[in-house]
């Protein structure tokens, strides 16, 4: 009995500052999440919640289905959101107040897209093009649906 | 009285303390080095390109084809009658589920992204045999879970034949599919033959009562309780024919190769001059594996417990050498990409690949035995698995008295 | 407590109960065996949906070695290059390309050409992937979907062809049209980027450029192809064409 009273003490006292360390935790200021020029592919209270959706979506076209002419993919995220130091250089997307890490940390959301993905856009390509086309794009490309599920978001009560 | 009793083991000596924190270490161990593996990418083991699977592998192999084969006993006792072996059920029971469980820990945290487990269940690809196997994993806890209840609960009692029977069936189908993972491989020499299959059921058979005979006998050792001559003599009897059967296998797995023309230079590689290989085939796997404890138990002592101890000992020790051999030599053997060419690349084609266990996955390795020590430990000191006793004439009035395998009675408080 | 209450179990005397535990046991065996078949009917069926007819597009390549020369590297450098690989050969690094030579031991008969994934009809790689991270896509490109891959490595073990590896190390660096990382298997894409954008892939203009123009690359199943005109012109074979895994990159004068 004497031991259950003391695991009941133990308990509550846990709690009582593990509430208080959450709640200091909680003063943490809102980031400062730097913006981008231009226009997004949605307006930006849909993009905050349903970004990784649009994200998911796209990755499955691109990926699974070859349907790589996508506006909406990461790299043009990435190509407009990211920051240039004084020199011009990118600074890397994921880097501490960067776009995304910015909002990520503070949310405290773990995301390992960019164990694979990379954080600065990149233009040129090592390799001698010649201009040779393999003639099938035509076939191969079909014709890119603009965010075909927007106005459904947009009816749940986002706008 | 017949009825078989079954108690928890006290677990208040220095040494059950000491066994339960070592399991326990090692656990932790594998969880910490899995994360430090995960963390720093796999370059930090021995393997590489050209090894992808090491000795977690083997490890995790051998625990999950000893599951399946511990749990024989109990399936000798339901399903085909003998009631001799029903009073091992339960041990049987408990150690198939710790070594499944163990193999699967080596598994799961050598995964180059753990976390993602889940997806092999959320997209899943019933194309394949390794997605087949995590439902029958799965599935194999799950009914050798009900079939303990079913055995230990006496209102159950009624249910434990039927659940024996299917318990029997999932774990040779389960065995199958583990088998059928390197069998269904048209890319390495050693694999490409349906032979894996029953083979892998057939050494599942010895490693599994191996290493519940090391258990068992330890275990009564350790507990001071009498471990008859009767119970000995049936499972001694049981390791002669499946150690003979493996080596049966062996004999002509590597003879169909040696008479396939294509297959002699991988046979030449596995029995002449593989080094490392040859030796662990040679010495490992047919001397200490099988030609060891044949001679052992076939001989006049056969039947201690001394003698059944080392024999087991040396059919695990010839079990993993064999393991080693069918994973780790089947990747070093060059891939036949060019039949009878003599082949040059930057990428390691025609060459003989060589691999060292590194530290970070050989602890996995044993973190997964860790783990089945320390389910074992627990489950004996929480659930009455084992028999008081087990002396001859405990066993034998049990065995002539009980005409249904579910007429045993529950423990006594 | 014990309990002595043996008559429970009466009712399936061994002698007369076997007749219906065995009927059960032969029920639960064709059950079993049921499931064990599952992956080889649904393979089954596949083949049958396969048979049925062409795609429109299945990219792939042909090899002539009878014009790659033992010296030239540049498909390999520009493959590198292009998807942002170390171009140091170590055991743990990916060669998602790679010149292969070979003697004939008895001839003496020598050639030296590139090996790279085989894009297969029929991938091993995809059949045994438990996640489907290994896929096929409707062109023909064989693609591991690193979203879902779990780092298993059976695709590595199932391919004959050598042309999986695993990323053992932390990436960075990346090129953002070949994202890879840590964890994950891969091998070559047929540089995917590029051909969406109507361009061939990276070793097979360097090839062009660089090179003795060894390499075509094209649509097999249409065919006004350069490449399916050369395929039904000339003798060609695949690497291992006897293990019928219908790669889609042939090669000619091996």
């Amino acid at each position: 009995m004497k031991n259950r009273a003391l695991v009941i003490a133990g308990l509550s006292v846990l709690i009582f500052f593990g509430a208080i360390w959450a709640d200091h935790r909680g003063t943490v200021p809102v980031p400062l999440v730097p913006t981008a020029q231009g226009h997004c592919v949605l307006p930006t209270a849909l993009m905050r919640r349903e970004h990784m959706m649009l994200l998911r979506r796209v990755r499955e076209q691109i990926v699974r289905d070859g349907k790589h002419d996508q506006a909406d993919r990461l790299t043009t995220c990435i190509a407009c959101h990211v920051q240039t130091t004084a020199t011009g250089a990118s600074i890397p997307i994921n880097q501490h107040g960067q776009f995304c890490a910015a909002c990520h940390t503070y949310v405290g959301v773990h995301i390992d897209c960019f164990a694979c993905h990379a954080t600065v856009p990149q233009k040129a390509i090592p390799i001698a093009d010649l201009g040779q086309t393999h003639g099938e794009q035509a076939a191969y490309r079909i014709p890119r649906v603009i965010l075909q599920h927007a106005p459904a978001l947009i009816a749940r009560g986002h706008s | 009285m017949a009825t078989m009793q079954y108690r928890e083991i006290p677990g208040r000596s220095i040494a059950y303390w000491t066994a339960l924190f070592a399991c326990a270490l090692l656990s932790v161990a594998g969880v910490a080095v899995g994360l430090y593996m995960r963390a720093e990418g796999h370059h930090v083991t021995g393997m590489n390109n050209q090894i992808v699977w090491g000795i977690e592998h083997v490890f995790a192999v051998f625990l999950i084809i000893a599951a399946s084969g511990a749990l024989n006993v109990a399936s000798i006792a339901s399903v085909f009658g003998q009631t001799v072996y029903k009073p091992l059920s339960r041990l049987s029971g408990l150690l198939a589920i710790a070594l499944l469980v163990g193999g699967l820990w080596d598994l799961v945290l050598d995964l180059g992204r753990p976390g993602h487990v889940l997806d092999a269940i959320i997209y899943g690809n019933f194309l394949s045999i390794f997605a087949w196997n995590m439902y029958l994993y799965a599935g194999f806890l799950v009914i050798t879970g009900f079939y303990l209840w079913f055995m230990m609960e006496r209102r159950l009692n009624h249910y434990s034949h039927a659940m024996g029977v299917t318990a029997f069936l999932w774990r040779l189908t389960l065995t199958t599919g583990t088998g059928s993972i390197f069998g269904f491989l048209v890319s390495r020499s050693a694999y490409d033959t349906a032979l894996l299959a029953p083979m892998f059921i057939i050494m599942s058979f010895a490693f599994g009562l191996a290493t519940f005979l090391l258990i068992l006998i330890g275990g009564f050792r350790a507990l001071g309780r009498p471990l008859g001559d009767l119970i000995r003599g049936r499972l001694k009897r049981l390791l002669t024919v499946f150690v003979a059967a493996v080596l049966y296998f062996v004999v002509v797995y590597n003879l169909t190769n040696l008479y396939m023309p294509g297959q002699r230079a991988f046979e030449g590689f596995l029995l002449l001059h593989g080094g490392v290989f040859t030796t662990l085939f040679w010495v490992g796997q047919i001397l200490i594996g099988g030609v060891l404890p044949l001679v052992l138990l076939l001989g006049k002592k056969g039947g201690t417990s001394r003698t059944l101890v080392i024999a087991s000992a040396a059919v695990l020790i010839g079990g993993l050498a064999q393991v080693y051999i069918f994973i780790i030599g089947a990747q070093a053997y060059p891939q036949q990409l060019f039949p009878g060419m003599i082949v040059h690349s930057s990428f390691y084609d025609g060459v003989v690949n060589s691999y060292t266990p590194g530290w970070p996955e050989t602890t996995l390795a044993i973190s997964g035995v860790g783990l089945v020590g320390l389910i074992v430990l627990l489950g004996v000191r929480i659930f009455p698995f084992l028999p008081e006793s087990l002396a001859d004439q405990v066993t034998q009035a049990h065995a002539q008295n009980a005409t249904a395998p579910h007429t045993n009675a529950i423990t006594s408080p | 407590m014990s309990d002595e209450r043996t008559e429970l179990g009466s009712d399936e005397a061994p002698d007369q109960g076997h007749d219906p535990s065995r009927r059960r046991l032969l029920a639960l065996a064709g059950g079993a065996v049921a499931a064990t078949l599952m992956p080889g009917v649904t393979l089954f069926a596949r083949t049958l949906s396969i048979g049925s007819g062409k795609t429109p597009v299945r990219f792939g390549l042909l090899v002539d070695t009878t014009k790659c020369t033992q010296g030239c590297n540049a498909c390999v450098s520009a493959c590198q290059d292009y998807n942002g690989l170390s171009k140091d050969p170590g055991p743990d690094n990916a060669q998602w390309i790679r010149k292969v030579t070979i003697t004939d031991p008895h001839t003496g008969f020598t050639r030296s050409f590139p090996v790279m994934c085989q894009h297969c009809a029929e991938a091993t790689c995809v059949d045994v992937c438990p996640t489907g991270a290994s896929f096929r896509r409707p062109d023909g490109i064989v693609l591991v979907d690193k979203h879902r891959c779990i780092g298993c490595r059976y695709c590595i073990m199932a391919c004959p062809y050598k042309a999986r590896s695993f990323v053992g190390r932390v990436i960075k660096d990346q090129k953002p049209w070949a994202p890879r990382g840590k964890g994950t298997a891969e091998g070559c894409t047929m540089c995917v980027e590029r051909v969406a954008n109507g361009k061939v892939p990276a070793c097979v203009a360097a090839c062009n450029d660089k090179g003795e123009k060894a390499m075509t690359f094209g649509n097999l199943h249409d065919p006004k192809s350069e490449i399916a005109k050369s395929l039904a012109r000339f003798s060609t074979t695949t690497i291992r064409a006897d293990l019928g895994l219908r790669p889609g990159v042939h090669y000619r004068g091996i």
